[in-house]
C-alpha cells in the first residue's frame, strides 16, 4: 500500500476546553472517497474545521499527517496551498470582495504564482459551464446575499477551480433541494481522480445516492465506532443510528 | 474708489476689517460682497469658538487646533500639490484653486451656452450679482458657528455652480483645492440647482506636507440649494497634509422630489471634523449621505450629521464606514430629526468602524429625534476588529493572513466606495485606500 494521503492517529480536539473529538483514527489514500456519518453533536464539523486549522479548535492530542507531513502546526493557508480543501457547512460572506477577485487570489495562491488574467478566465469559464453557473454569479460579493443553495454551489465552484488533493465536504448536502444536490454531487464526481481523495461528512445518506463512497465510518461521541463499505450507509438509512451504535458499543460484530 | 492695499503674498492674518477689505480688493469683488464679508466679520467677532459644553463638540480634541495667526496666502501661479488625486479624464468642467488663487478654469462650451455656470465665487458675485446674492449663505448661515463666520469673512477659494432649469450635465464637474504645507485655507462652494437639473460635482483637496509641517487650519463651507426634482451628487475627497486641522460645514436644502447624494471621503489631516446637514423640506425628497475614511497614526476623524425631515414622504439614508489603525480615533454623532410635519418619512443611518489595532478607537452615536408618528426609522452602529471567520475563510483557500485581512478591509470600504459617482472617482478612491493602508506607521521609518 502506498503512503496514505491523510493519516489521522488518535486525534483529540477540544473547543473552549471541552473535548469533542476523543481518539479518532482514519487513513485515507489517494483515489478513495470516505464518508463520515453520525448523529448531531458527534463531532463531525469539529473534525472538518480542525483538519483545516480553524483557530477556534484546539488539537489536544494525536497527529494529522498529510502526504507524510505533520500538519497540526500548519496555518490554514499553508494547508490549502498544499492541496487540502474544506467545503464549509456554513460558508462565510465577505461583503465588498468580489467572487472573481477572491477566486483569482485563491487560484494564484494554490498554484504558487500569479495566474495571468486570460488563463484564469478560461479556467473559470470551463468550471462555470460544467456546473451550469451563470457568469454574473462571480461578479457578486463572496457569499453576500447568497441563498443556501448558491453558497453550496460557490463552494463546489471553488472545489472545481482549486483542484485540491484532499477535499473535505462538511455537510455540503444540507439545505439543498434535489436539483441542487444533483449538481453538487456532479461537481464532486467530476473532480474525482486516482490522485485525489474526498472526505464527505454528512448526516443523511441521500448524498451517497449520488456520490458512492468506498468507505463509510460512523462517528459517535468523538470516535469512529464502526466502519464499512457503502452498504453501511444503506443500513443506517433503513434502521437509523441507534441499533448500529448499540451494536458497536456492545462490541458485537457489525 | 478706495484702493485697499493688495494682500501680502504670505500674510499672517488676524481677522480684521483691513484684512477683509484687502482680500475683497485682491479678488476684485463688488461692494455688496465686501459688505457681506464685513458683516460676517462682525458675526465672527460676536461669537466664541465652540466649546466642549456643546454636544457636537465635546468629543472633538481642540488641543492643538490653531485658532489664530493663520497664514492665508494669495499666491499666483502656484503649482497644485503633488498629492492632489487626479480625478479627471472625463470632466465637463473644472475649477482649480491653490494657495488662495484660481489656477485653472474650464467649462464645456455647449454647457456654458446653455447657461451652466462654473466660476470662482468672486467672479460670479461680480457678473451674476442677483443670482449669487439670492443664495449666498442662505443654506449655511454665516452665524452657524464661529468657523462658518470666519469662512464667510475671509474665504479665498470660492466656487459657484449654477444649473439651469431642466438641464442635465452628464459628465462630472471638478473642483480642485490645493495648498502648500503650513498654509491655511478658507473656501466656499455654492451650488444652485434649478428645478429638474442634474449634475455631479467632485471636490478634491490636498496639500503637500508632513506631520512636522507648521500647523494650519482649513475651513470649507458647502451650500447646496436644490429646487424641485433637481438631482445633485457631490463627492469630496480630503487629502490634506497631517499638520492640517480641517473643518467642513456642508448644508443642503432639498425642494420637492429633489435628490441628493453627498459623500465625503477622508484620508488626510490630523483632525478632520465634518458637519453634514440636510434639510429635507421638500415633500418626497431623498438624500443619501456617505462617509468613507481610513485613519492612521493619531488622526481624529469626526462626522456630525443631521438628517432634518420636515417634508412629507421624504427619505434619507446615511452610511459611514471607516477603518482605523495605529492610534487613530473616529467619532460619528448623527441625528435623524423628524419634525411633526414630516409624516411618512423614512430615515436610516448606519455607522461601522473597523479597528485594525489595539490603540485605535471609535465612538459612533446615532440619535433619533422623532416628533411625527407615521415614520420608519432605523439606525445601526458598530465598532470592532476584523471578523476572524472572514480571515479563516480566505485563509482556507490558500490566501495568507495579511493579504486576507487586507482583502476584508478593502471589501468593507468597497461597500461605500461603489456608491460614489463615476468610475474615475471610484478607481482613484480605491487606490487612495490602498496607499493609505500601505503607509508605514509614523513610528516606523524614523531611524534610530
Amino acid at each position: 500500500m502506498p503512503e496514505p494521503l491523510l493519516a489521522i492517529e488518535d486525534l483529540h480536539i477540544a473547543v473552549e476546553d471541552k473535548p469533542i473529538v476523543r481518539g479518532l483514527s482514519l487513513l485515507i489514500h489517494a483515489g478513495e472517497v470516505h464518508a463520515i456519518m453520525g448523529p448531531n453533536g458527534s463531532g463531525k464539523s469539529t473534525l472538518a474545521n480542525a483538519l483545516m486549522g480553524h483557530p477556534r479548535y484546539t488539537i489536544t492530542g494525536g497527529s494529522v499527517r498529510y502526504k507524510g507531513d505533520e500538519v497540526i502546526h500548519w496555518s490554514p493557508d499553508e494547508r490549502a496551498r498544499a492541496g487540502m480543501f474544506l467545503a464549509f457547512q456554513y460558508p462565510t460572506d465577505v461583503p465588498g470582495v468580489s467572487m472573481i477577485n477572491f477566486l483569482r487570489r485563491a487560484a494564484s495562491a494554490r498554484r504558487g504564482s500569479e495566474i495571468p488574467v486570460r488563463e484564469f478566465r478560461q479556467q473559470l469559464g470551463t468550471v462555470l459551464e460544467r456546473l451550469h453557473i451563470d457568469e454574473q454569479f462571480v461578479r457578486r460579493y463572496v457569499n453576500d446575499g447568497f441563498s443556501g443553495g448558491e453558497k453550496k454551489r460557490a463552494e463546489i465552484l471553488q472545489l472545481g477551480l482549486l483542484q485540491p488533493e484532499l477535499a473535505i465536504m462538511d455537510e455540503t448536502d444540507s439545505g439543498l433541494d434535489i436539483d441542487a444536490l444533483r449538481i453538487v454531487a456532479q461537481g464532486i464526481n467530476a473532480t474525482r481522480r486516482d490522485s485525489n481523495a474526498t472526505l464527505l461528512i454528512t448526516h443523511y445518506q441521500r448524498m451517497l445516492n449520488y456520490v458512492t463512497p468506498d468507505f463509510v465510518h460512523v462517528l459517535a461521541a468523538g470516535r469512529i465506532v464502526v466502519s464499512g463499505d457503502a452498504t453501511l450507509a444503506h443500513r443506517l438509512e433503513a434502521e437509523g443510528y441507534d441499533p448500529i451504535l448499540t451494536e458497536a458499543t456492545e462490541g458485537a460484530p457489525a | 474708489m478706495v484702493h485697499a492695499p493688495a494682500l501680502d503674498q504670505r500674510l499672517t492674518v488676524a481677522p480684521s476689517r483691513d484684512a477683509v477689505e484687502a482680500l475683497a480688493a485682491t479678488l476684485d469683488e463688488p461692494g455688496w460682497l465686501r459688505d457681506h464679508r464685513l458683516s460676517a466679520l462682525a458675526t465672527f467677532e460676536s461669537l466664541s469658538w465652540p466649546s466642549a459644553d456643546e454636544e457636537e463638540w465635546r468629543r472633538t480634541p481642540m488641543d492643538g487646533v490653531p485658532l489664530e495667526d493663520w497664514e492665508l496666502p494669495h499666491e499666483e501661479n502656484t503649482d497644485p500639490p503633488a498629492t492632489l488625486a487626479p480625478l479627471g479624464g472625463d470632466e465637463a468642467g473644472l475649477l482649480s484653486h491653490s494657495n488662495g488663487s484660481t489656477t485653472e478654469q474650464a467649462l464645456d462650451e455647449a454647457l456654458a451656452a446653455q447657461g451652466v455656470l462654473l466660476l470662482p465665487l468672486s467672479q460670479a458675485a461680480r457678473e451674476y450679482e442677483a443670482l449669487v446674492r439670492a443664495h449666498l449663505n442662505t443654506v449655511t448661515p454665516t452665524g452657524y458657528d464661529r468657523f462658518t463666520a470666519l469662512g464667510a469673512a475671509l474665504w479665498s477659494q470660492g466656487l459657484f455652480c449654477y444649473l439651469p432649469r431642466g438641464l442635465t450635465v452628464e459628465q462630472p464637474l471638478l473642483h480642485y483645492l490645493g495648498k502648500r504645507a503650513g498654509a491655511s485655507a478658507l473656501g466656499h462652494t455654492l451650488v444652485v440647482a434649478e428645478a429638474g437639473s442634474t449634475a455631479t460635482l467632485i471636490e478634491s483637496c490636498a496639500s503637500d506636507g508632513t506631520s512636522t509641517s507648521a500647523p494650519s487650519l482649513t475651513h470649507h463651507t458647502i451650500e447646496l440649494a436644490l429646487d424641485t426634482a433637481a438631482r445633485v451628487q457631490l463627492a469630496r475627497v480630503q487629502h490634506w497634509d497631517p499638520a492640517t486641522t480641517a473643518f467642513l460645514t456642508a448644508r443642503a436644502r432639498l425642494g420637492r422630489d429633489a435628490n441628493l447624494l453627498l459623500a465625503s471621503v477622508d484620508f488626510g489631516a490630523r483632525l478632520s471634523k465634518e458637519r453634514l446637514e440636510i434639510d429635507l423640506s421638500g415633500s418626497g425628497s431623498h438624500a443619501d449621505l456617505l462617509g468613507l475614511f481610513v485613519g492612521r497614526d493619531a488622526q481624529h476623524i469626526e462626522h456630525n450629521t443631521r438628517q432634518n425631515h420636515s417634508g412629507v414622504g421624504g427619505s434619507s439614508d446615511l452610511l459611514i464606514k471607516g477603518a482605523l489603525d495605529d492610534q487613530a480615533a473616529a467619532v460619528q454623532y448623527g441625528v435623524i430629526k423628524i419634525l411633526p410635519e414630516g409624516q411618512k418619512t423614512a430615515g436610516f443611518q448606519t455607522m461601522r468602524n473597523l479597528l485594525l489595532s489595539e490603540g485605535a478607537s471609535a465612538d459612533p452615536i446615532p440619535v433619533l429625534e422623532i416628533e411625527a408618528d407615521d415614520v420608519q426609522c432605523s439606525h445601526a452602529a458598530a465598532v470592532g476588529p476584523v471578523d476572524p471567520d472572514h480571515i479563516f475563510y480566505l485563509q482556507s483557500r490558500g490566501i495568507p493572513p495579511e493579504p486576507a485581512e487586507r482583502m476584508v478591509v478593502q471589501g468593507f470600504l468597497e461597500i461605500v466606495a461603489q456608491r460614489l459617482p463615476g468610475q474615475h472617482l471610484r478607481e482613484a478612491v480605491a487606490h487612495l485606500i490602498e496607499a493609505k493602508l500601505d503607509t508605514p506607521r509614523a513610528s516606523e521609518g524614523t531611524g534610530p
